[in-house]
């Protein structure tokens, strides 16, 4: 969206009866176009209007479909450039109402050119009605001088809701740090979940130097995602839920990439920018090393390289500050071999993000439950694990007794116990518990890493153990 | 029929309601005179006036910062770099891992397709910097320095240069950006190549951009490209570029037209970050001079050179953008008290190790290891820790001769380096060899244009052999100097010294407690009557600021004796202060030169205040000069 052209604040709520009845037009207009160029178009048009929420009509200017779009003009008209802006702007206080004019105008021509080869209907009349009443009302508001600041404020208000994680790493490949971003006033940062989290002592710093300890949550396996929370009270965060739904993310639309790629910054010192379009969206078919990735749904795919290290839980911002998605790990294409450069959309993780948050997530149960009478155990489930010789050994399977439930479920040795019952189990010790909370009578649901290959296996004692 | 009705009303109805909106479309449109480009169509876009002429200044501004930019090629024509042209006559700035490959001498491509050839000026080993200078025109195309310290942010950039050499017609390849990062630091490959306070951009950054300018959306240079973080994806852009801040290079600017080989700062003292992440000092050696100015371990310094300094980074930054030598003003806190001081920098390698280092890099032809970011370390590292460089070199030397699949480094190779070309003609001419410096051709220059702005405000070449001056301290009482080529006497209220000049002046230091006063006086005569020629050995040491002011002052640095006076001329060519320092690593003696009159058709201070560390030794109000000009023959 060419959202350069600066809005007058003050048109309110009036605008939003005329702001939903212009969507259903344009919906019933859509419907009615035969070429893909001409559907685009609409489409625009409504997603420009519903992009725009609350913000006044004037910052409506629908990008054109055409392929020819000019890179000049595309770049000079980037609302991240401070010194065009400002050139702009000059311009701006005069001819800002000028993107709803063209609008208008487009309707009206569209609509003038489809009534010599369709006919008209209640809805046509009604419509343009719309547009006679959206029209006026912009020649009501008065359009106001333009904030310089607009696109720099997007950026500073990007780095202030990016964290600093440091944890475990520090040999040669594995850097001890990544990114986050907070996701609640109260401190919920939402990182990519790596082995950086393996320890104890998780650091998160601020942007503005504090540096605090930062508990896991919980962590989603499968997308990769960990929560942590900080002690901090009303901080500046990315709120989920405000931000676009990924079929409201053009494909071209302007982004920017916070991250403490290289861990370039340190203490205070803000996090690295980078910008760069959606140069598409699609599905993930990504490996680490030659496993594949457990999430295989869709991504936003960035041309700027994101894929650098320490860049894992960025920010992934559009030129109003609103977070698109989650910069995600390092990982290859599976066809081509490629670094991607991705994110994971923010309106994909929604949902899994606030169960994690909100400690319903699959995680390792820190409270104390009920014990069952007769509970499993890991000698009648037929797993022995390694020697349990560290505070916190990693739960690896090292033999499993023939003709047993594991091995009738397909448990293997080496295979690395991650959940049971959707419960992180990150120790030897935790997996013995776990398992010893569940009644002998029902099925134990094991979460397995196989290489990098994430498995589900169910066992259940009834099948040999019998009745003992 | 109902129905057709119907039908015809809404047409009516519509038709009109089109109508209407059609006429007062059109009426807006032919206001706003911007019609909107319909898609279908596919009619050419019709872009407001503004962005137009955003685009066309833009267009023009890459226009003009391609014709400053160099393309460096060694003496053969082998490897090499890019550069930026910021002088008229020539001087362009790049990286000294660019010109070491390339040795005294250099070619450099111009856009307008010409080759010139080019000396190499000054180096700045541990910033990366080079200066070199183009020869053969007076009137070279060249980019202003911008003031790197505004850049914000987000700002728009471009880089211009040669990336994996690929303009044979020295036509630079652009590549545009936006700043990502300011005040970065990246350690240092050995004590060598520091990037302290460094721009990141995510515009393109390859092998061959080093040395290139980071131009700002105006065309002025904002910084040198020389650095990227590379390590895991090959030696091409990952988004992550690192340039030296162009007000960094300022500060060196002086050393560097100077022919020197300048080393940067360090405080003589090391910082670590303390519970709240403040820089903290944790161990300072007793013979610095931040040592002598009362900073002591576990001190939290404030700021530094006028900047804050919230963190060890910072620190950092300032250290590694500040030549050695500068005064600047430091601040620091203990157990809540406040001090604020002047601190002079020492410097990061002693002498003959920066020239071994120098020495390492430049004739081993071998374009030098890329730099990679270290592992973070805690302290700056120790002098001597350096000498690894030399000893790594070789190393690299071998690793090609197994036959290695070559990686392409900053600089790119050279295939394989042919006969040693003859220098040329012209360079011969402006190039001069002398340990310790780069070119000493250059500093003979600067030092005659100093002397000669001082010279043009009168000459003391015929002044008497004996300078008398009476004087009256700040408590009233009377202070009379006498000095000459032989002797020197000060008549003060505390004492009356006499001293005898012999070849060891390091010897005198009298009056007591003025650090030399006398010896300094005498100094200051020899060279105003004198002058460098026939002082002995003076030489340009660069630009410095002296305390109190902003703007930086020439230095003239003599030798005699066993003692060294700096003497510092402000930009209309006064001077402004001396400083005499003995060996001994005491604070030096300043006299400080102000309230100038004309006296006998010269011009003489009337105030003069001596000064020694922190103290005040005497301020003399110049009553009487007598310097009395020999009648001529």
């Amino acid at each position: 969206m060419s959202t350069q052209l600066v809005a007058p604040r003050s048109l309110g709520s009036s605008t939003s009866d005329a702001r939903s009845r212009l969507v259903s037009f344009l919906t019933q207009r859509r419907r009615g176009c035969a070429e893909v160029a001409e559907k685009k178009w609409w489409d625009n048009c409504r997603n420009a209007i519903q992009n725009a929420g609350s913000a006044p009509l004037c910052y409506i200017l629908p990008e054109s479909p055409k392929p020819q779009w000019s890179s000049a003009r595309a770049s000079i008209q980037d609302p991240f450039s401070r010194t065009v802006r400002e050139s702009t702007v000059v311009g701006s206080s005069k001819s800002s109402p000028r993107p709803l004019h063209k609008l208008c105008a487009l309707c009206v021509k569209k609509l003038t050119r489809s009534t010599s080869t369709k006919t008209w209907s209640f809805r046509t009349a009604a419509a343009l009605f719309i547009l006679y009443f959206a029209f006026f009302i912009s020649l009501l508001c008065v359009p106001q001088a333009a904030s310089a600041a607009d696109s720099a404020s997007a950026i500073d208000a990007a780095q202030r809701r990016v964290v600093k994680v440091y944890g475990a790493g520090g040999a040669s490949g594995l850097e001890a740090y990544q990114t986050g971003v907070l996701i609640s006033p109260e401190g919920h940062v939402l990182t990519a979940w790596s082995y950086v989290l393996d320890t104890d002592t998780v650091a998160v710093v601020l942007h503005d130097g504090r540096r605090l300890e930062g508990k896991l949550v919980g962590a989603d396996p499968k997308l990769e995602l960990a929560v942590l929370k900080i002690d901090v009270r009303d901080v500046a965060y990315f709120d989920l839920a405000k931000s676009p739904a990924l079929d409201k993310i053009d494909v071209g639309s302007r982004v920017l990439a916070v991250s403490n790629l290289y861990n370039v910054a340190t203490g205070d010192e803000p996090a690295s920018v980078q910008r760069g379009v959606v140069a598409a969206k699609a599905s993930l078919a990504a490996r680490r090393g030659a496993y594949r990735t457990p999430y295989t749904g869709s991504v936003l795919v960035i041309d700027a390289v994101t894929n650098n290290p320490g860049a894992a839980g960025g920010a992934l911002v559009d030129s109003r500050g609103e977070l698109l998605g989650v910069l995600g790990k390092e990982l290859r294409s599976q066809e081509t071999n490629a670094w991607l450069n991705y994110a994971l959309p923010a309106s994909e993780i929604r949902a899994a993000v606030a169960e994690l948050a909100a400690g319903r997530g699959p995680r390792r149960s820190e409270e104390k439950t009920m014990r069952p009478e007769q509970p499993h155990t890991l000698a009648g489930l037929g797993l022995v694990l390694v020697p349990d010789a560290l505070p916190k050994t990693p739960p690896y399977v090292d033999r499993v007794r023939e003709g047993s439930p594991a091995a009738m479920a397909g448990v293997r040795p080496d295979d690395l116990v991650i959940m049971i019952d959707d419960q992180l189990a990150p120790s030897c010790l935790a997996v013995a518990d776990g398992i010893g909370r569940i009644d002998r009578a029902d099925k134990v649901k094991l979460t397995l890493m196989r290489g990098e290959e994430l498995i589900e296996v169910t066992l259940e004692a009834g099948t040999t153990e019998g009745g003992r | 029929m109902r129905v057709l009705w119907r039908d015809k009303a809404v047409r009516l109805f519509a038709a009109g309601s089109c109508l209407a909106v059609a006429v007062v479309s059109c009426a807006l449109i032919v206001a706003s005179v911007v019609l909107a480009d319909d898609p279908v169509t596919n009619k050419p876009l019709d872009v407001p006036a503004d962005v137009l002429e955003a685009e066309a200044k833009r267009v023009a501004v890459i226009d003009a910062a391609r014709n400053r930019t160099v393309a460096i090629f060694g003496q053969g024509g082998q490897g090499g770099g890019s550069g930026v042209l910021i002088s008229a006559d020539g001087y362009a700035l790049s990286n000294f891992h660019v010109t070491s490959a390339c040795g005294d001498w250099m070619k450099c491509g111009l856009a307008d397709g010409k080759l010139y050839d080019a000396v190499i000026v000054g180096i700045d080993p541990v910033g990366d910097v080079a200066l070199l200078k183009l020869l053969g025109r007076d009137d070279f195309p060249h980019a202003e320095l911008a003031d790197s310290d505004t850049v914000r942010v987000g700002d728009w950039v471009f880089c211009s240069g040669n990336p994996f050499l690929l303009a044979t017609d020295f036509k630079p390849t652009v590549t545009y950006g936006i700043v990502s990062g300011v005040g970065r630091y990246q350690y240092p490959d050995g004590t060598l190549l520091e990037y302290a306070d460094c721009i990141q951009t995510d515009a393109a950054i390859n092998p061959g951009n080093s040395g290139g300018p980071l131009f700002d959306a105006t065309g002025k240079v904002i910084g040198i490209n020389g650095r990227g973080s590379f390590e895991k994806r090959g030696r091409v852009n990952v988004g992550v570029g690192y340039a030296i801040s162009i007000n960094q290079i300022k500060r060196f600017m002086g050393q560097l037209r100077g022919g020197r080989i300048v080393d940067h700062a360090t405080l003589g003292a090391t910082v670590s970050s303390d519970d709240q992440w403040r820089p903290r000092v944790d161990s300072i050696l007793e013979e610095s001079d931040a040592y002598h100015r009362g900073l002591r371990y576990d001190d939290i310094i404030e700021s530094l050179a006028g900047r804050r300094v919230a963190s060890v980074n910072a620190v950092k930054n300032v250290l590694g953008s500040h030549p050695k030598g500068w005064r600047v003003p430091i601040v620091f806190r203990r157990e809540g008290q406040r001090f604020e001081t002047h601190v002079r920098l020492a410097g990061v390698h002693r002498e003959a190790e920066l020239l071994a280092m120098v020495q390492a890099a430049t004739t081993d032809a071998q374009p030098p290891r890329r730099p990679e970011p270290k592992k973070p370390e805690p302290k700056k590292p120790e002098p001597n820790e350096g000498e690894k460089k030399p000893e790594d070199a070789p190393k690299d030397g071998e690793k090609k001769g197994e036959g290695d699949k070559p990686k392409i480094p900053l600089p790119l190779p050279g295939i394989a380096v042919p006969k040693k070309p003859a220098m040329p003609e012209d360079v011969r001419r402006q190039y001069e060899v002398r340990s310790g410096y780069t070119n000493y051709h250059f500093n003979k220059l600067e030092r005659e244009r100093v002397w000669k702005a001082f010279a043009a405000r009168g000459s003391f070449e015929r002044t008497a052999a004996k300078w008398n001056v009476k004087g009256m301290l700040a408590d009233e009482s009377l202070a009379l100097f006498e000095f000459s080529e032989q002797e020197a006497t000060a008549d003060l209220p505390a004492a009356l010294s006499r001293v005898k000049f012999t070849n060891d002046l390091a010897a005198n230091r009298d009056p007591e407690g003025s650090g030399g006063l006398l010896v300094a006086l005498h100094l200051w005569q020899r060279l105003l009557r004198l002058g460098p020629e026939k002082f002995g050995q003076v030489s340009y040491w660069g630009t410095a600021p002296v305390v109190g002011q902003k703007e930086l002052c020439d230095v003239l640095v003599g030798v005699q004796g066993g003692v060294e006076a700096r003497f510092y001329f402000a930009a209309g060519g006064e001077l402004v202060t001396m400083e005499l320092f003995t060996d001994d690593g005491t604070d030096p003696c300043e006299i400080w030169f102000g309230e100038y009159q004309e006296h006998d058709g010269l011009r003489l201070p009337r105030r003069l205040e001596v000064r020694r560390g922190d103290g005040v030794f005497a301020a003399v109000k110049v009553q009487e000069w007598r310097v009395a000009v020999e009648k001529s023959p």
